[in-house]
C-alpha cells in the first residue's frame, strides 16, 4: 500500500513541510508556528458553507471547498467572480459572514490574520518600501522575536533559495518587478506556512517575466510541498500551475477538478466557454434515450450531468479532424469552411455545416503539409469521435 | 515668422512642423507668462528686501552705500541674539506641541471608515477658512480672566478664583500657535497616512505583527515625511507670526518676529528689519532643503 502511494510524488508523505525536511530556512524551531505537519492527500483546509455579503449583495455565496495537502490549488475566475473574496477570507482580511474556516482540524474563522498560520503574496505584493529586501524577509521572524543572528542566518538561506542572494541590502525600488516578486515569495515562506495564499501575483509582470515566474512558482512548490492556493483570472496559466482548479463565477463554485477535467468535462456552460474555446451546440434527450444534437444524433451520449432533460454539448475544436474519407464510429459533417486564421503552429477555421449552416464550429488544426489546401468556400468533411463530447445542463427553453 | 528652426529644416517645413513649431512657442509664451507674475510680485520685492538689508539708515534717511553693519549688529548684539535663539525654542516647542496632539488625531481620522472620514477632516481644518484674527480673538477669549478656561476651573474647584497667567505670558504664545496651527500638521501627517498602501498593514499583520509592532515598524516610519512637513509648516509659521505673541504674548513673550515687526513700525530702521529678515528666511530655506534632503536619504 505505501509502496505504491509513493509513487506518486503528489502522495509522498516521506516529505511536505515537515519540520525536518524542506529548506533549512523553512525549518521550525520550538515557538515557531512552522511546527505542524500533515501528511500528504490527506484534506489540508476545509471551507464549510463559507459566504461573505458586502451591504447584501453576495459576493460570495454559502461555498464547500477542500483544499488538499501539499497541492496547488488554483482559483479562477472572471473580477467579480469572488475568487479573491475566498482567499481574503481565508487569509483573516475579511470576516466571514457565515461558515467556518478549518485548518487542519482547528476552527481558524475567528482568528486575525496575525494568529494564521498561512502567508499571503500581495497582488502588488506589499513590500515594506524602507526596509532592505533582507529586512522585509526577516519581519516575520522579528515580530515573532526571533533573535537576529537567527533570523540573518535563515534570512540569507531564505534569498539564496528564492534566486537573490547579493540583493539583500538593496530596497524594493531598486529591484524589478520579479525580483520583488521573488523577495515577497522569500518573506511569506520563511515563516513555514501551512497555506501559502497568492493573490494574483503574477498579474504585474510582463509576458517574459510572468512565463517564467509561472516555472519558478511550480518548481519551488514541488520543492516544499506547501499548500498553495492561488488565484488568478488566467486561465492559461491556471492550467499550466495547478493540481486542482476552481473554477468561480459570480459568486459560486462553477466546478473543482483537475485541470484535464475542468477542460474536457466542463460542468457549466459558464467553465466550458471560459476556459479556451469551444464549440457549444443544444442537445435533446429523445424517447429512445439518444441525444439529438443540431448535426445529427448521437447513440450513446457518455452522460456526465445526470437527471436533466435538456443539455448543453460541447467539443473543443482541436478534437475536430478534417479527414478525407468519413471516420466510423465519429461524427461527419459535410461542411464549408467559412474562413481560415493561420496563427503559426496553429491553423484555426471556422467551418459553416452543409445541413446546418447557421451551428458554424471552430477547428484547430496543428499546421502541416495540407493544411494550407484549405481554404475560404472549400469543401470539407469534419468528424468527431462521439466520447470527446461533453455535456452540461441546460435550462430548457 | 515665428519659427526658430534651423534654415535646412525650416525649408522643408511640414504641416505637423509648423504645428511643433507653433506648439513649442506657445508653450514658452506660456511659460514666461506663468513664470512672470511670481517673479515680479515676490522674488523682486524680496530681493529689494535683501538689498536693503545692506544698507544703513541716517537721520531717517536711508544711505544706499553696501555695508554689513546690520548684521554685524544681529551678531553681536546680545539682546537681539537672545531673542533670537528664545524665539526658535518657542517655535520648536509649538511645533512639537502640535505634533503630539495632532498625530493622534490624524491617525484616528485615518482609521475611521471612509464615510466619516472626510468630515471629520473637514472639521479639522474648517478653521483654515476663518480669519486669523478672529481665531485669536476667540483663543483669548478662551484662556481670558473670565474666559471658559478659567470658568471651568473655578467651577470644578481646581482653582477657587479666576487665574491670570493663561494669558500674556510665553505659554499663552505656545497654546494659541498650537491651537491655531494645529490643521497645518493634522493634514501633512494624514495624507501621508492615507498613501500607505492598505495592503502593507495586512502583509504585516498576515506575517504576524500585532497592531502595535505594526505601527511601530510600517505605520510610524512611512507618516515620517507627513511628520516632518507638518513639523516644517508650523515651525515656519510660527517663527513668521508676530500677531500672536503681541495679542497674547505679553511680557515674557518677546519674540523675533515681534522684533523685526518694530523695526519697520516703531523705529523705522528698514535695513535692520530687512536684515533681521534675512535671516529668518536663511533659517526657513535651510530647514525646508534639510528635511527635503533627510526624507530623500531614507528613500520615502
Amino acid at each position: 500500500m505505501r509502496a505504491a502511494v509513493i509513487a506518486d510524488p503528489r502522495t509522498d508523505t516521506s516529505r511536505g513541510t515537515h519540520p525536518d525536511t524542506g529548506p533549512v530556512f523553512m525549518r521550525a524551531s520550538s515557538g515557531e508556528r512552522g511546527d505542524r505537519t500533515g501528511s500528504a492527500g490527506e484534506n489540508c483546509l476545509l471551507l464549510r458553507a463559507i459566504s461573505k455579503t458586502y451591504g447584501g449583495e453576495h459576493a460570495l455565496h454559502p461555498t464547500d471547498l477542500e483544499v488538499k495537502n501539499g497541492e496547488f490549488l488554483t482559483i479562477l475566475g472572471p473580477s467579480g467572480s469572488g475568487k479573491t473574496t475566498i482567499l481574503r477570507l481565508v487569509g483573516g482580511f475579511a470576516r466571514a459572514s457565515s461558515g467556518r474556516i478549518v485548518l487542519d482540524g482547528e476552527d481558524i474563522t475567528e482568528l486575525p490574520s496575525s494568529k494564521r498560520p498561512c502567508n499571503t503574496v500581495f497582488q502588488d505584493y506589499a513590500l515594506f518600501p524602507h526596509k532592505t529586501a533582507a529586512d522585509n524577509v526577516g519581519y516575520g521572524l522579528m515580530v515573532r522575536g526571533i533573535p537576529a543572528q537567527k533570523t540573518a542566518a535563515k534570512v540569507s538561506e531564505a534569498l539564496r533559495f528564492v534566486g537573490l542572494e547579493g540583493m539583500a541590502r538593496k530596497y524594493p525600488s531598486q529591484l524589478s518587478g520579479g525580483q520583488q516578486q521573488r523577495v515577497a515569495l522569500a518573506r511569506s515562506l520563511i515563516c513555514a506556512p501551512r497555506v501559502l495564499l497568492l493573490d494574483e501575483p503574477l498579474s504585474a509582470l510582463d509576458a517574459d517575466m510572468r512565463r517564467q515566474m509561472q516555472h519558478f512558482l511550480k518548481r519551488i512548490q514541488k520543492e516544499i510541498r506547501t499548500t498553495f492556493i492561488f488565484v488568478t483570472h488566467d486561465q492559461e496559466e491556471a492550467i499550466t500551475l495547478s493540481d486542482r482548479i476552481a473554477v468561480m463565477n459570480q459568486g459560486r463554485l462553477e466546478q473543482l477538478g483537475t485541470p484535464s477535467e475542468i477542460y474536457y468535462r466542463p460542468a457549466t456552460h459558464f467553465v466550458a466557454t471560459f476556459l479556451g474555446d469551444n464549440n457549444i451546440m443544444e442537445a435533446t434527450v429523445l424517447t429512445n434515450g439518444a441525444l439529438s444534437l443540431p448535426v445529427g444524433p448521437v447513440e450513446r451520449p457518455v452522460f456526465h450531468g445526470q437527471g436533466a432533460q435538456a443539455f448543453w454539448a460541447a467539443i473543443r475544436p482541436e478534437r475536430i479532424s478534417l479527414p478525407k474519407e468519413p471516420v466510423s464510429g465519429s461524427i461527419n459533417i459535410p461542411a464549408k469552411v467559412v474562413d481560415v486564421a493561420f496563427s503559426g503552429a496553429l491553423t484555426t477555421l471556422r467551418i459553416s455545416p452543409i445541413d446546418t449552416p447557421d451551428h458554424t464550429f471552430m477547428v484547430k488544426l496543428t499546421s502541416c503539409r495540407g493544411t494550407e489546401e484549405f481554404t475560404t468556400g472549400s469543401s470539407v468533411l469534419a468528424a468527431f469521435d462521439p466520447a470527446d463530447l461533453s455535456f452540461f445542463p441546460r435550462k430548457p427553453s | 515668422m515665428i519659427s526658430t528652426a534651423a534654415p535646412n529644416e525650416s525649408a522643408k517645413q511640414t504641416w505637423s512642423g509648423i504645428y511643433t513649431t507653433r506648439a513649442r512657442a506657445a508653450r514658452a509664451g506660456l511659460f514666461v507668462l506663468v513664470a512672470l507674475v511670481p517673479s515680479v510680485l515676490v522674488l523682486l520685492p524680496t530681493l529689494t528686501f535683501v538689498a536693503n538689508s545692506f544698507f544703513v539708515v541716517d537721520n531717517g534717511e536711508i544711505v544706499k552705500t553696501f555695508t554689513l553693519s546690520n548684521y554685524a549688529t544681529f551678531f553681536r548684539d546680545a539682546e537681539y541674539w537672545n531673542v533670537f535663539i528664545n524665539t526658535l525654542w518657542l517655535c520648536f516647542q509649538v511645533a512639537l506641541a502640535s505634533l503630539i496632539l495632532a498625530y493622534p488625531i490624524a491617525w484616528f481620522i485615518w482609521r475611521l471608515p471612509e464615510r466619516y472620514r472626510y468630515g471629520l477632516l473637514f472639521l479639522i481644518i474648517l478653521p483654515l477658512f476663518m480669519s486669523y484674527v478672529v481665531k485669536l480673538f476667540a483663543i483669548r477669549s478662551i484662556l481670558g480672566l473670565d474666559g471658559f478656561l478659567n470658568q471651568f476651573l473655578v467651577f470644578t474647584g481646581f482653582i477657587d478664583r479666576p487665574y491670570m497667567a493663561f494669558l500674556f505670558s510665553r505659554n499663552a504664545i505656545i497654546a494659541a500657535q498650537t491651537i491655531m496651527f494645529l490643521p497645518y500638521m493634522v493634514l501633512p501627517i494624514f495624507l501621508n497616512l492615507e498613501r500607505i498602501p492598505p495592503s502593507l498593514i495586512q502583509a504585516s499583520s498576515d506575517l504576524g505583527a500585532s497592531a502595535g509592532t505594526t505601527f511601530r515598524h510600517i505605520v510610524l516610519p512611512l507618516s515620517l515625511p507627513g511628520v516632518a512637513g507638518g513639523l516644517v509648516f508650523v515651525f515656519i509659521m510660527s517663527l513668521g507670526d508676530y500677531i500672536t505673541p503681541q495679542m497674547v504674548g505679553g511680557m515674557t513673550g518677546h519674540t523675533f518676529g515681534r522684533v523685526v515687526w518694530s523695526q519697520f513700525g516703531v523705529t523705522y530702521d528698514w535695513p535692520l528689519g530687512a536684515a533681521f529678515g534675512v535671516v529668518l528666511v536663511l533659517i526657513c530655506t535651510t530647514l525646508v532643503a534639510g528635511v527635503g534632503l533627510l526624507s530623500r536619504q531614507r528613500r520615502i
